[in-house]
C-alpha cells in the first residue's frame, strides 16, 4: 500500500514568491513604459524601432509567463 | 524632426559604433549564462545538491528565480540599447546637433551652428577602435562651451570629413539654393 503525504507549502514561500513577483512585474511595467516613451519620443526616424519593440515585449512575455508557471507550480 | 529649423536638410546621421552596444551585450549574455554553469557545477561538486533540485518545490523555486534573473537581464539590456539607440550625431547644412542619451533619466543635447566651429579632431586610441575603426570627434567652438565631444562614433575621419565640406559649402543666409545642391552633392541624407 502506497502512503502519501500530503504536501505542505511553507506561507513563508507563498508569501515571497508572491511579493517577489509583484515587485518584478512592477518594475517590468515602469520600465517598459520609459522605454517605450523614450522610443517614441525621442527616435529620429519614426518606424525603425519597431522590430526592436516587438523583440522586447515578445521575449519579455515569454519570460514573464515562464515566471507565472514557475510561481504557481512553487506555492500550490 | 523638433530639432530642426525650417527648410533645413540632415546631411549625416551618425551613431556609436555596434562595437560597443556589442560589448555590452555580451556582457549580459555572460551574465545570463552564470546560473546554468553555476547550477550543475554546484551539483556535480557538492554533493547531495543534484538530488535537492530533483525535488518539484524546489526546481519550480529555482524556475521561477531564474525566469526572474533573465527577465531582469532583458530589461537591463534594453535600457543599455536604447542609450545606444538614441545617442546620434546628425549634421545638417546649418548646425551640428549632439543627442546624447545617458540613461532613462538624463539626455543631453547640443547644438553647434556651423559658423561657430573653429576646429574638428579626432582621437581613436586602442586596438578595436584602430582595427573597427570608431573614436572620438572632438568639436572646438567659439561658443561658451568650448568643446563637444562625441565619443566611440562609427568612421570619425569622414564624419570629420563631411561636417569640414558643409562648413566649407554653408550656404549664406537667404540662399536656400546652395543648402539645396549642398544636400544633392552629399547624397542628400548619409548614414554612417
Amino acid at each position: 500500500m502506497i502512503v502519501t503525504q500530503p504536501v505542505v507549502v511553507s506561507p513563508l514561500l507563498r508569501v515571497i514568491v508572491a511579493l517577489g513577483f509583484l515587485l518584478v512585474m512592477l518594475f517590468f511595467t515602469l520600465i517598459s513604459i520609459f522605454l517605450n516613451y523614450h522610443w517614441h519620443k525621442y527616435e529620429v526616424d519614426p518606424g525603425r524601432t519597431r522590430i526592436q519593440r516587438w523583440t522586447y515585449f515578445g521575449v519579455s512575455s515569454v519570460l514573464v509567463v515562464g515566471m507565472i508557471i514557475f510561481g504557481v507550480m512553487a506555492i500550490l | 524632426m523638433s530639432l530642426l529649423q525650417p527648410g533645413e536638410t540632415i546631411v549625416l546621421q551618425a551613431r556609436r559604433h555596434w562595437f560597443i552596444i556589442a560589448l555590452e551585450g555580451a556582457m549580459f549574455v555572460g551574465l545570463a549564462l552564470v546560473p546554468f554553469v553555476l547550477l550543475p557545477a554546484a551539483a556535480a561538486i557538492v554533493p547531495g545538491v543534484g538530488a535537492l533540485f530533483a525535488g518539484p518545490r524546489v526546481f519550480a523555486v529555482t524556475g521561477f528565480i531564474l525566469h526572474v534573473w533573465l527577465l531582469l537581464l532583458w530589461m537591463f539590456f534594453f535600457v543599455a540599447w536604447t542609450n545606444y539607440y538614441l545617442d546620434i550625431l546628425i549634421v545638417t547644412d546649418r548646425q551640428v546637433i549632439d543627442i546624447e542619451q545617458f540613461n532613462l533619466f538624463a539626455r543631453d543635447q547640443v547644438i553647434v551652428p556651423l559658423q561657430n566651429i573653429q576646429d574638428l579632431k579626432v582621437e581613436v586610441v586602442g586596438l578595436f577602435p584602430t582595427i573597427l575603426g570608431f573614436g572620438d570627434l572632438h568639436i572646438q567652438t567659439a561658443s561658451s562651451l568650448r568643446e563637444v565631444v562625441v565619443r566611440g562614433i562609427r568612421n570619425p575621419q569622414e564624419v570629420k570629413k563631411v561636417i569640414s565640406t558643409v562648413y566649407h559649402a554653408m550656404a549664406p543666409p537667404g540662399e536656400p539654393e546652395a543648402a539645396q545642391a549642398l544636400g544633392e552633392q552629399t547624397n542628400t541624407q548619409l548614414r554612417i
